[in-house]
Order: structure tokens, then C-alpha cells, then sequence
């Protein structure tokens, strides 16, 4: 850990942390390379987002939960709350990349679907809109310092995630290393072909 | 229009009488019959016609005897209906079943009936009358709702054995739990109670700083010569300076607490690594030993915390689901007799419940009884009474702020009666600490509704505990009000962000009918909880 080498900065968006995922916050902060931030829900990572922009300090690296709680925001509350009858399902984190990346996005999801929701990709672009008409804008986001770490499956996400050009990926599975934070960090900066989308 | 269809005009009621019977029965929208003796319709209003597929108008034709999907049935309909006119009342059948033929073939209809017999000068029976209903569709809803009524109650009972399940497997890890937390905490030198109450981090920093005067001391006693220095190699003497420096700034360094356990344990085991470098005789045993032992506290502390954290999680989680499982079966259970409870004997036994939870908070639940000289009783079903008190205790136990080193939090439960002779008592639990804003304090009774500041550092709940007390307040003929404000003489403005991060007072109060609704009023003079 050299004394005065620039750290980067890292923000990790995932409600999950402090409990079951805690243990691989750890390695990020042992490793002593790493500006370490969470947030625990939308409303937070976008504050997060903004400040990072307005102090000059933008992220290096931002890695997305897709299953994420609204936070204190009303509009995402509200988003939130039309998706009451299926909290998981709400995928606001989805929602959240399609914001950040794609702001006026229409149309391009309309085919999307999910097993026993048809209008899945629909009802997305719909919230979309409503951000939109609330004048509601995206703080900016460099997209290849983005990352995704979700329980979702490839086969679900992965098609967005290739659409909005978000490369790195990496589903949430048991046998999950403790350092996978840093692992995708390495691979958001060298762009090698770990946690790659496979292409569909 | 004619002005004349709302023209009104008095005439005498005789010719009344007659204009109506021009019309005849037939003319009621209600479905009305008159047959021979052996069933041939004579008159049948328009909703039979309709109901039996019977000729819109003119001779109804057919007989009512065809109708009927157990032929037998008709018969002994028509001897109870002469034995219910002898008793001077109608033969009344909710449920008589016709068949009844259709361009699209045969149907079912179920009827509703009215008969009485129709009898001449010598009290001959001539004929049958009176009314037959549609019920078919009343009668499919009632089947369904049967059938959904019958399939939630299995569903919930499907979900109580799972739910007893999981408290199994609670109480098993607990179990597991409660001597490795022991063991570990003894081996630091602490109480139980003390482990599972103080603050983790406290505990950490105790053990950090504790392995950074063992660090130290190891290497002011390396800076004696070169022989001593030559005990590491000069990188290894740097890796231990900058965890000295770790050790001491990680509080700062590392903001989310849950992570400080995990990041001391992989440090400690680092410097343990670098120690075991250490050449033998070059440096004092006594001083490499303590620094060996201060690893091994702190990477126990760094355990205890994960421990501490489990324990009180599940210690938290065992009263709601034993509550929700209670909840669940209450429909299947046999029903609960009402009896004269005492108020006071109730709170206490619903504090007695709580305790083991209030210990793994360090919580203090205070009982006071206002009611002066009196022990208030209520009329009604223990259990749910219960469920519903702990479930309010339990709530105000888990929602209570810590309220700093050495002072012990509390949750006040206060009955109150609200004069000497009281009509009804009210049960008042108080506690410091999350807010309930004031726009949630209907809609926090709504089953499965969890308040959004309920998550509060991680709170575990069901949403199910306040509908479920709500539910049997109401129904023992009471209600349950709450009240939340901030705790502070000089509150803070309502619109800043920071608001709700002030510890708030927040009262739940219970209120019963004394003697319920029996009108059984019992306030004794005794005062068990004294």
C-alpha cells in the first residue's frame, strides 16, 4: 500500500451489504486501493452519483444491484409502489440503468419479457416516461465504469445489460469469492474478457 | 311523454282490490306457482317461466313434478308442507334441486321454495302454491367460497407447519449459538449478557488497541540493536508499522461498522503470518507471546461480533414467527372460550414472554398499573389477547434505541384506568426510539404493511403483529391508537432530511372494555403486578 498513491473510487448500490454480502466489503477496504462507498438503495446511490459529479470526483468504477429497494425519494417510491404486488420483481436497479445510460429511452424495450410478466419491458419503459414527465434528470455516468452484480440470471439480463453496453457481470451465486468487488474492478479497468455477458 | 303517467287518483280500495286481481299473481316480478295436486302447472309467474324454460306466456304447461333430480323428492316436500299449514306456517326449502332441459341440454338449477297447499270447502287439498327462487347462482358463490375458504385454511396451516419448522430450526441455532458465544466471550473475559449488549464495535476497538500496544511494545524492543531489529526482515517491520496505523485509524477509515470485524479479522491474520517470520531468540518470548495472544482476542472479538449479531437476530425473530404462526392457525384452532381475564396478570405474562428477547437488547420493560386499588378484568379469549400484548411489547423492545454507554434502554407499560370507576382500561407501551411518521399511523395496522423507517438498522418483521393485535382489540370490542413524537424538548424542523434520525417517543395504546361486551364489569380491588 504505497502512502501516497491516488486510491480509486468505487461505489457499490446494493441493499444486501451489511448482511449477507458483508464479508466482501472486507477485502475492498483491506486491500487499501479503494475509495469505498454504498449506497443501500436508488435514491442513495443517485445522491452518491451527484456528488461524486459535482465535487469533481467522479467514480471509477460503480457497481449495480438490479433488486433494490426505492429509498427516500418519492418518485422512485412511487415506482416502487406500482410493483407492490412483486417487490423482487420491481427490478429498480434495471430501471436505474436504463436512466442513467439511456435517459429518453423508448421503445427499445417494448419486447422484453419476463416468465409470467409479458409486459415486463413495457411496463419499464412506462416508469421510464413517468421519470421523464417528472423532469427528473440523470446525474452523468461514465457507462464503462459500470458493473453488474445480481442474482439474475445471464439469460434474463444479459440482453439488457449488451443493449445498454454495460460489459462486466457477475450473478450472485453461493460459491461467490469474497473479493468478487475487487474482481470486477479489475475487470472494469483492464477490460479483459472475465465476467463478460455471454452475447444472445 | 303523457302526462298523465305520474297522475295519481284516489278511488276506493275494494276496486283497488280488484284492478289487481284482474292482473293476477302472475303479474309479480316475483316467481310465483300454482299446481294441480299432481303437479301440472296452472299458473307460474314470469321469472319461473323463465327459470324452468317454461313458454313465455299463455298456458305454462308441463308439471312441476318433471323438474325435480330426485323424483322422490316431490312427495315428501308436499306431506311436510301439509304438516308445516297444520302448524299454520309455509314448507320452506333453501335448496331443492331441478333439472331443467335447454337448447344446450340439461342444467341444474338450485331453488328456493315456498308451498302450501291449496285446499276446498271439505279441506280436500286441490292444489299447491306459493313461490320458487333462483338460488343457483348464490348457491355456486357459496361453494366457491366454501371451497376458497376451505383451501386458505389449509394454506395457512401449510404455512404454520412451515413457520414451526423455521422456529424449530431457530431454537437449533440458538442452541448452537448460545454456548459458542458463551465460550467466546468467557475467553475474553466477559459476561454473556455483556457480550450479547455492549456494542461490537466497542468490544473491537477494545481488542484492537489492545493488539496495538502489543505491536508496539514487539517493536520498541526490535529498536535495542541490530540483532533485535534482525528479528524481521525490514518490509515485514513495515508491514507491522502500517497495521499499527490500520488498527488505529480503521473506525474512520472503514464507515459501515458490519465490515470493521471482517477487516481486523483478515489484518490480524496478516500480522499473525508476519510473526510467525519472527527469528527465534532475537526478541523476548514474553513480548512475542503477548502480541500472539492480542491476535487471538482480536480475531475472537472479530467473531463475537458476527455471533452477537446472529443471536440477537434470532432471538428477534422467534417471538414474530411464533406470533405469526399463531395468527396463521387461529381459524384452524378450535375455538376459544371467553372468560374474565385479569389485565394486570395478562401484561405481565406478555412481559414475562418478552423477557429473553428484552435481554438479548438489553432492554428494561417496566410495568406500572395506575388503575389505584384495582385489578381491571376483561371478558374475552386469552390467547389472542395475549399474542396481541406481546406482540405490541415485542414490537417496542425491537424498535428502541440504545441510548449510549452504561444507560440501559426501557420500554415503559403502563395500565391505566381512566377513573375510579373505570368503564374501560387502557394499556399504554411506550419506548425511545424509531419514529413512526404521523401520515403511517393508520396504514401501520395493514396486514403485511411494515412503516418505512421499520428497517431501521436492519429490523426483521413480518408486518403481520400490529394488523393481528389490531384484529383482536377490535374484536374484543377495543381498539389500539398510536402516537409518535419526537422525544426531544426542542424538536427539530419537520422538513429537515434529519427529522427522523432523532429518537422519537412512541406509544401504543390499548384500550378494552372492562367486562367486554357482556356487559360483565369487573374491576376487583387487587393489584396482582404489586
Amino acid at each position: 500500500m504505497g502512502k501516497f498513491r491516488q486510491r480509486k473510487r468505487m461505489l457499490w448500490i446494493e441493499d444486501s451489504a451489511r448482511f449477507e454480502l458483508v464479508e466482501q466489503m472486507a477485502p475492498v477496504y483491506y486491500s487499501g486501493e479503494y475509495i469505498f462507498h454504498l449506497a443501500e438503495n436508488v435514491a442513495d446511490g443517485i445522491d452518491h452519483l451527484r456528488s461524486a459529479k459535482r465535487k469533481g470526483k467522479p467514480y471509477d468504477v460503480v457497481i449495480f444491484d438490479i433488486r433494490l429497494p426505492p429509498g427516500e425519494d418519492k418518485v422512485w417510491q412511487d415506482l416502487y409502489k406500482r410493483t407492490i404486488h412483486s417487490q423482487v420483481e420491481s427490478q429498480l436497479g434495471l430501471i436505474l440503468l436504463y436512466w442513467l445510460f439511456e435517459g429518453d429511452l423508448t421503445g427499445n424495450l417494448a419486447n422484453f419479457k419476463r416468465p409470467g410478466n409479458p409486459d415486463a419491458g413495457k411496463n419499464i419503459e412506462e416508469r421510464l416516461a413517468e421519470l421523464r414527465d417528472n423532469g427528473v434528470r440523470p446525474p452523468h455516468v461514465d457507462k464503462k465504469t459500470a458493473a453488474v452484480y445480481t442474482v439474475e440470471q445471464p439469460g434474463l439480463i444479459c440482453p439488457l445489460l449488451n443493449h445498454l453496453g454495460i460489459k462486466v457481470y457477475a450473478q450472485k451465486s453461493i460459491d461467490t469469492p469474497d473479493d468478487i468487488l475487487l474482481q470486477l474492478a479489475r475487470a472494469v479497468f483492464e477490460e479483459t474478457n472475465n465476467f463478460r455477458c455471454p452475447k444472445w | 311523454m303523457d302526462e298523465r303517467i305520474h297522475a295519481r287518483k284516489k278511488i276506493p280500495d275494494g276496486e283497488i282490490k280488484a284492478r289487481f286481481h284482474q292482473l293476477g299473481p302472475e303479474a309479480l316480478p316475483a316467481g310465483f306457482y300454482l299446481v294441480r295436486p299432481d303437479g301440472k302447472f296452472l299458473l307460474a309467474s314470469k321469472p319461473i317461466r323463465q327459470m324452468l324454460n317454461l313458454p313465455e306466456n299463455g298456458d305454462p304447461r308441463g308439471s312441476i313434478a318433471d323438474y325435480y333430480a330426485d323424483p322422490d323428492l316431490r312427495e315428501n316436500l308436499l306431506r311436510e308442507a301439509e304438516e308445516m299449514e297444520a302448524k299454520g306456517d309455509w314448507l320452506r326449502n333453501d335448496k331443492v334441486e331441478f333439472k331443467v332441459q335447454r337448447e344446450n341440454g340439461e342444467s341444474k338449477v338450485i331453488v328456493q321454495m315456498f308451498c302450501k297447499p291449496l285446499r276446498d270447502e271439505k279441506g280436500f287439498v286441490v292444489g299447491y302454491y306459493g313461490c320458487l327462487a333462483d338460488k343457483t347462482k348464490e348457491y355456486k358463490h357459496r361453494e366457491e367460497e366454501r371451497r376458497l375458504r376451505e383451501h386458505v385454511t389449509e394454506l395457512a396451516l401449510d404455512i404454520g407447519r412451515v413457520i414451526h419448522y423455521n422456529s424449530t430450526t431457530l431454537q437449533m441455532v440458538e442452541k448452537a449459538l448460545r454456548p459458542t458465544l458463551d465460550f467466546i466471550a468467557r475467553s475474553l473475559g466477559m459476561q454473556f449478557k455483556a457480550a450479547v449488549t455492549t456494542e461490537p464495535d466497542i468490544i473491537l476497538e477494545k481488542y484492537a488497541n489492545r493488539l496495538v500496544r502489543a505491536l508496539e511494545k514487539l517493536i520498541s524492543e526490535s529498536e535495542k540493536d541490530d540483532w533485535t531489529r534482525g528479528a524481521l526482515l525490514p518490509p515485514q517491520w513495515d508491514f507491522l508499522e502500517q497495521s499499527i496505523q490500520r488498527l488505529n485509524t480503521y473506525r474512520n477509515e472503514i464507515s459501515i461498522k458490519e465490515v470493521q470485524a471482517s477487516f481486523l479479522r483478515h489484518l490480524a491474520d496478516d500480522i499473525r503470518d508476519t510473526l510467525n517470520r519472527i527469528r527465534p531468540g532475537r526478541l523476548p518470548r514474553a513480548v512475542v507471546k503477548n502480541a500472539y495472544r492480542a491476535i487471538d482476542e482480536l480475531e475472537q472479538a472479530t467473531l463475537l461480533a458476527p455471533l452477537v449479531n446472529s443471536y440477537v437476530a434470532v432471538k428477534q425473530m422467534e417471538p414474530a414467527l411464533s406470533a405469526l404462526r399463531d395468527f396463521l392457525t387461529t381459524g384452524a384452532r378450535e375455538e376459544e372460550p371467553l372468560e374474565e381475564i385479569s389485565v394486570v396478570e395478562l401484561v405481565a405474562r406478555a412481559a414475562e414472554n418478552m423477557s429473553e428477547f428484552a435481554d438479548s437488547r438489553g432492554v428494561e420493560v417496566r410495568l406500572r398499573n395506575l388503575c389505584e386499588g384495582i385489578d381491571p378484568k376483561v371478558w374475552g379469549k386469552r390467547r389472542d389477547l395475549l399474542r396481541a400484548f406481546s406482540n405490541i411489547i415485542h414490537n417496542a423492545i425491537k424498535y428502541t434505541w440504545r441510548r449510549g454507554r452504561g444507560k440501559m434502554p426501557w420500554v415503559d407499560v403502563t395500565i391505566e384506568c381512566d377513573s375510579p370507576y373505570p368503564k374501560e382500561v387502557r394499556i399504554a407501551v411506550e419506548n425511545w426510539g424509531v419514529p413512526i411518521p404521523e401520515d403511517e399511523y393508520e396504514t401501520i395496522f395493514e396486514i403485511g404493511y411494515r412503516g418505512r423507517l421499520a428497517t431501521d438498522r436492519y429490523r426483521m418483521g413480518t408486518g403481520m403483529g400490529l394488523a393481528d393485535a389490531k384484529r383482536v382489540l377490535k374484536d374484543h370490542g377495543g381498539d389500539i391508537k398510536v402516537e409518535s413524537r419526537p422525544a426531544a424538548y426542542k424538536e427539530r424542523d419537520k422538513n429537515s432530511p434529519d427529522y427522523y434520525h432523532q429518537p422519537f417517543l412512541t406509544k401504543f395504546t390499548l384500550i378494552l372494555p372492562l367486562g367486554g361486551n357482556n356487559g360483565k364489569v369487573q374491576a376487583t380491588e387487587k393489584n396482582a403486578m404489586d
